[in-house]
């Protein structure tokens, strides 16, 4: 979507790559009020007789917008390409041009529909990870997997000369040259399970897109996300890094375009928890595990910080059983 | 006491649509008093699948009626009303609301630290983010503050200045500025409320209506000396309104049900405080604060005049850095007994704002939550009390004025393990002075009565006088500047029965003075030194009868401001002290 209303550059059922813009809008740009009277030493009213411009007017840069006037025969020009929002009083006042802002698809895919003035909806089959930080960047390049062991922090010397123009999965950062390093290869973006939240400043300055799939630590891609893009590693992929927004409906995604042609069912949306889901647990000593949901306790749990919560037992994947607050649970795919 | 069996009675449904929970609150009458029923509760429904916040509500008052056997809604999911004679239905529905971004707002005075303050505060007494400000003290070019106002895209603009019969031309310059901003905003055009100087409501109609859906609302400030925020935050509450009813699918029935009084929580929570100030109408203030997941409100209220300072911090990512910023992360790394490093509470306060419902499992996880609950009370209190009612006494600048009672409620401060915690947290991040009684809204009422209060006032009396809030204590708290171990107090407690007992408080001590609920105490209270216990003036003794609360009688001479020791090992040791007094763990 626009973040206001503008001009849908696309046509329903047409094909777009991620990085093509399918929307633009004017958005707000800049300023200038011009006294017109004091710059050429003239009264209000004379400055009328001299006027070369009206409200609405196209100016390019250097466009004389009044004069000449005294000995010197002084003239005001226009600093710059754009129109005249009011001229009179003595005053011009402008509105230089800008760039609009584009509107980029994020995604391969097809237009389904035109929402108009505001945007479109794009459809894509594929993979879509879901992450909880993004640096708001986009790119689009092949992904490289390295190899998380023992869930050991990603270091400056794992991003060797191979991972240039890549977008490379590590599992955390807790080191601010590790983040250089990327930079000076540099990467097409970095995903990553976790990051220490000291590197945010600098994570969110970084020119390559950054998407942190499980939040801020130093813990490791959980298990199902890592195994997904692990299978995936040397594909091409789309790191769309949006920062998240719960009100604006924006989560920072990767999606791994399917190469298949053949169209899955929809994605079934539920909100409600039940036995046999897929559950990763996002607070607590198990933060960023995921299990299997095996039951829904009947009574409210006690847990050990002393708040009482209606709770599920959830299976890990080492096959240990651990009783979670619901809310403390995000279904996963 | 006026009993309903004289009136015709009529049940509410209070719907309160927050973030993440909807709550369905059921009040009717029972053995002739109304009293709060019960409450269903749902997740809010504004996001996908549903995308349409009446789902939530038909899902809270089915659990309603799980809870209580009675049906609200027919066949088709229509809300029953009025009540039939099966006992189906209710007669009237209030609707509060919380939901989505705060509002995005410019706030515009003529000068910086007279009218300008009064915009910002004006702005924030409902959910708003101010995304700039402007006065005749700044110092940008005119067309800079125009790309300003054109960049910030507001919802709102807040415009202040001018005193009553004082000079205006400033003022009509200032809003020539904000007419020519509002014509070149690209897209939607704010909604522009005007509370200067009465006498240009014309001129202003002429320069903005063209452009804006403009509000006029009484002067807020007057006078250099007098602010007056009241009439004009009912305005400010109504613009919030009309945004989120275009803004969120399904609001608009939600309206219709409540005869077009939706109302931010916020402005419910303080109309009750505002309320309660007119009752007790003493010498003291009545304090409210609403700890909710994302947003956090103070209403504070003397005689009937009440200043509402609504801080939605929690509910964008940059919150949590404003609230950490400058000594703020110190704020919360002070209140922890045990040694953390910054980064791990900081990463695991960046994770809460990603997962804002989940809750704290372990002890360390619930000593941080804790911990951060105090330090956005002390940051919100911190911005409110300049706003907050001029004729409030107060005991030294930096101390909170006289207030009683003070009325707790949102769910960081209610769903705590004990009593204790919630009473402890409050008296470490409020530091009450004098003589107050600390009530706990363990139901989360507050919000839904205020919204009530218009169509059935007597219900609001009846639900306040049943019991439905908790006392937690009454706080002894005297001020004086002394050393450590230095005797502050007497207390004569005479029980119902006239036996006696005395206590001598030092300078320093928490204690606990058991009270059952219920029971009440007759307290002669000398205080020495000059200590200031609220009793009209330094050293001044007095007699106050208190009934009990869940924890008793608080004594807290621990000092105002409270001081915590900076060395780490020294603090936590006392943190700790304080934790078993309170009987925490």
């Amino acid at each position: 979507m626009l973040p206001a209303e503008g001009r849908i550059l696309v046509t329903s059922g047409q094909k777009v790559s991620p990085l093509d813009v399918v929307a633009e809008a004017n958005l707000p740009t800049k300023h200038l009020i011009i006294n017109i009277a004091r710059e050429l030493g003239l009264s209000s009213q004379q400055v009328d007789e001299v006027l070369h411009c009206k409200q609405g007017d196209k100016v390019n840069e250097g466009d004389v917008l009044a004069g000449p006037a005294g000995l010197i025969r002084r003239v005001v020009k226009a600093p710059g390409n754009g129109r005249v929002i009011f001229a009179g009083e003595g005053q011009v006042m402008l509105e230089f041009d800008q760039p609009p802002y584009g509107l980029r698809a994020g995604m391969p895919g097809v237009v389904t529909s035109l929402m108009p003035d505001r945007g479109v909806e794009l459809q894509t089959t594929g993979v879509l990870i879901q992450g909880v930080w993004g640096n708001d960047k986009l790119d689009v390049g092949v992904m490289r997997v390295i190899k998380q062991e023992n869930g050991n922090p990603l270091k400056s010397k794992d991003l060797d000369v191979k991972f240039k123009g890549a977008i490379v999965v590590g599992g955390y950062c807790n080191d601010l040259d590790i983040l250089r390093t990327a930079a000076e290869l540099p990467v097409r973006g970095l995903i990553l399970g976790s990051m220490t939240s000291s590197l945010e400043p600098d994570a969110s300055n970084m020119p390559f897109p950054i998407i942190l799939i499980d939040g801020f630590g130093e813990l490791p891609l959980n298990v199902a996300a890592y195994g997904v893009l692990q299978a995936n590693d040397q594909r091409e992929v789309v790191l769309n890094a949006e920062r998240y927004s719960r009100w604006e409906f924006k989560r920072p995604e990767i999606i791994i375009p399917a190469t298949t042609q053949d169209q899955p069912p929809d994605p079934v949306w539920t909100a409600e928890l039940s036995p046999n889901q897929r559950v990763k647990i996002v607070r607590g000593p198990y933060r960023t595990e995921i299990g299997t949901l095996i039951t829904l306790r009947s009574k409210l749990e006690t847990f050990p910080s002393g708040l009482r919560a209606p709770a599920a037992v959830v299976r890990l994947n080492k096959a240990a059983t651990v009783v979670v607050p619901l809310v403390n649970l995000e279904i996963i795919g | 006491m006026m009993t309903t069996s004289s009136l015709n009675t009529e049940s509410l449904l209070a719907i309160d649509i927050g973030d993440d929970l909807t709550r369905a609150i059921l009040y009717d009458v029972a053995g002739g008093l109304y009293r709060f029923i019960s409450a269903g509760i749902s997740a809010t429904t504004s996001f996908t699948p549903d995308s349409d916040v009446g789902e939530g509500v038909r899902k809270a008052i089915k659990q309603l009626r799980e809870l209580t056997g009675r049906n609200l809604l027919d066949s088709d999911g229509n809300l029953i009303i009025p009540s039939q004679e099966d006992g189906s239905g209710v007669d009237q529905v209030a609707v509060t609301i919380s939901i989505g971004l705060p509002l995005r707002a410019v706030a515009v005075g003529q000068i910086e630290n007279i009218s300008l303050e009064s915009a910002c505060r004006l702005a924030v007494t409902t959910y708003t983010e101010i995304i700039d400000t402007i006065s005749l003290d700044d110092q940008r070019k005119q067309e800079a503050k125009i790309d300003a106002i054109i960049r910030a895209q507001p919802d709102v603009i807040v415009i202040a200045g001018g005193l009553e019969e004082g000079a205006w031309k400033s003022v009509v310059n200032l809003l020539e500025m904000v007419g020519l901003a509002c014509y070149l905003l690209p897209g939607k055009r704010p909604e522009v409320l005007y509370a200067g100087n009465q006498a240009l409501h014309d001129e202003i109609k002429a320069l903005l209506d063209p452009y804006v859906s403009l509000q006029l609302a009484p002067n807020v400030r007057p006078t250099l000396d007098d602010e007056f925020i009241g009439t004009a935050q009912e305005q400010m509450a109504d613009i919030f309104r009309k945004i989120k009813l275009s803004e969120f699918s399904g609001l608009q029935e939600l309206d219709e049900w409540a005869g077009e009084k939706l109302l931010p929580t916020a402005t419910g929570f303080g109309r009750i405080i505002n309320f309660l100030s007119k009752v007790y109408n003493g010498n003291k203030g009545v304090l409210g604060i609403d700890v909710g997941v994302s947003t956090n409100t103070i209403a504070a209220a003397f005689r009937g005049d009440m200043v509402l300072s609504v801080y939605p911090w929690m509910k964008r990512w940059d919150g949590i850095k404003d609230l950490l910023a400058d000594k703020g992360m110190w704020g919360i790394m002070r209140w922890l007994p045990f040694e953390i490093t910054e980064d791990s509470v900081r990463d695991y306060l960046y994770n809460r704002i990603i997962y804002p419902n989940s809750i704290a499992v372990t002890r360390e996880e619930m000593a941080v939550e804790l911990a951060l609950v105090r330090q956005i009370i002390r940051h919100a209190l911190s911005e409110a009390r300049p706003g907050m009612p001029m004729a409030l006494g107060k005991s030294g600048e930096k101390n909170l004025p006289w207030f009683e009672p003070i009325v707790a409620s949102g769910k960081l401060i209610v769903d705590m393990p004990t009593y204790a915690h919630s009473l402890l947290t409050i008296l470490d991040a409020l530091q009450p002075s004098g003589v107050t009684t600390i009530v706990l809204d363990q139901n989360n009422l507050t919000a839904s009565l205020g919204a009530s209060a218009t169509v059935n006032p007597l219900m609001v009396v009846q639900v306040i006088e049943s019991g439905a809030y908790l006392n937690l204590g009454t706080v002894i708290s005297p001020v004086v500047d002394v050393r450590r171990g230095t005797p502050i107090l007497r207390i004569r407690m005479t029980y119902e029965a006239g036996d006696e007992v005395n206590v001598e408080v030092k300078q320093g001590d928490l204690e606990i003075l058991p009270l059952a609920p219920g029971k009440s105490v007759r307290l002669y209270l000398q205080p020495l030194h000059l200590a200031d216990i609220g009793m009209g003036g330094p050293g001044r003794a007095g007699t106050v009868r208190v009934m009990g609360g869940v924890m008793g009688i608080v004594v807290d001479a621990r000092g105002r401001p409270l001081q915590l020791p900076e060395d780490g090992g020294r603090r936590r040791e006392m943190l700790v002290k304080w934790l078993k007094t309170f009987g925490i763990e």
